[in-house]
């Protein structure tokens, strides 16, 4: 398994499932590569900071409201 | 957020059938923002208002015929994403699939020719997400670099992240395979390394 592979697959990888073999050919890759150790750790660190830049949103009551009104503006019927 | 009769997802949807105000403010509530987020990864701020609502009016329409064989959320943010879709198909927007999952030129040229690394990986002075966002120049950075992903490696990422989706209900939304998925997800955060690794280096913002 190459440096380029195992960069490829950091995903596959750190968010599983994985199989046996992927396992091992994963943890005999960072054994021996510090580099990709590295990336490693930095993506994990990417992956930690999703939530904190990508926060759930939900709107205000007033904003509640106004998407009511306009459905209601269009007095939808299920069909 | 409106007394909730309607936490389970049948009382919630007979109450949509009903037309009951209270079920419509609760399904406003719990799904609007997620919907506008999906839909803001498509065609951005400008239009994804119009999108959420053409959303709805079509998920109103189409409740009776609703099966259940996935969640109501699910089932919602599907119906953004094709609405979204649509639009961009008929602008001729539409990321094609393979340019999106394809290996970004610039990240492969960081490999030789057997795939090893060409240089060192750059060390980042920080271990922690807040170590990170400590510095506002790097977190508003970074909310440029997820404002121009393109459509579906926005959709994936806000997904997984802001939604906590898995990817089985990521590929049911945007209709794309599991495989196809991953790679979309990892393209997108290798943007977002990028973005971090270049201002790491250089101290300064590069989205692109």
């Amino acid at each position: 398994m190459s440096c380029k592979q195992t960069a490829e697959d950091a995903t596959n990888y750190l968010e599983g499932p994985n199989t046996f073999g992927r396992r091992i050919a994963h943890y005999f890759h960072l054994l021996m590569c510090y580099r990709c150790r590295r990336f490693y750790r930095q993506m994990k660190l990417v992956i930690r900071l999703g939530p904190s830049i990508l926060p759930a949103q939900t709107p205000s009551d007033a904003e509640v409201e106004a998407v009511l009104a306009k459905l209601k503006a269009v007095n939808i019927r299920p069909s | 957020m409106p007394e909730s009769v309607f936490t389970d997802e049948p009382s919630l949807i007979q109450g949509l059938l009903d037309q009951h105000d209270d079920a419509y403010r609760y399904a406003i509530h719990a799904h609007q923002g997620s919907m506008l987020q999906l839909a803001k990864s498509f065609v951005g701020d400008r239009y994804a208002d119009e999108i959420v609502q053409e959303a709805w009016l079509s998920v109103l329409k189409a409740l009776p015929r609703f099966e259940g064989r996935s969640s109501l959320r699910t089932w919602l943010l599907r119906i953004v994403a094709n609405e979204a879709k649509s639009r961009l198909r008929r602008e001729k927007r539409l990321t094609s699939l393979d340019a999106l999952i394809a290996v970004d030129p610039q990240f492969a040229d960081k490999f030789d020719g057997r795939g090893h690394w060409q240089g060192p990986v750059t060390s980042w002075q920080a271990d922690s997400p807040e170590a990170l966002l400590s510095s506002e120049q790097l977190q508003s950075c970074l909310d440029e670099t997820v404002d121009k992903l393109p459509d579906l490696q926005a959709a994936t990422l806000r997904l997984k992240e802001q939604q906590g989706l898995g990817f089985a209900d990521i590929c049911n939304i945007l209709e794309v395979s599991e495989s196809n998925c991953r790679v979309l997800l990892h393209r997108a955060r290798t943007r977002l390394y990028k973005t971090i690794e270049h201002f790491q280096l250089t101290g300064e913002c590069r989205t692109s």
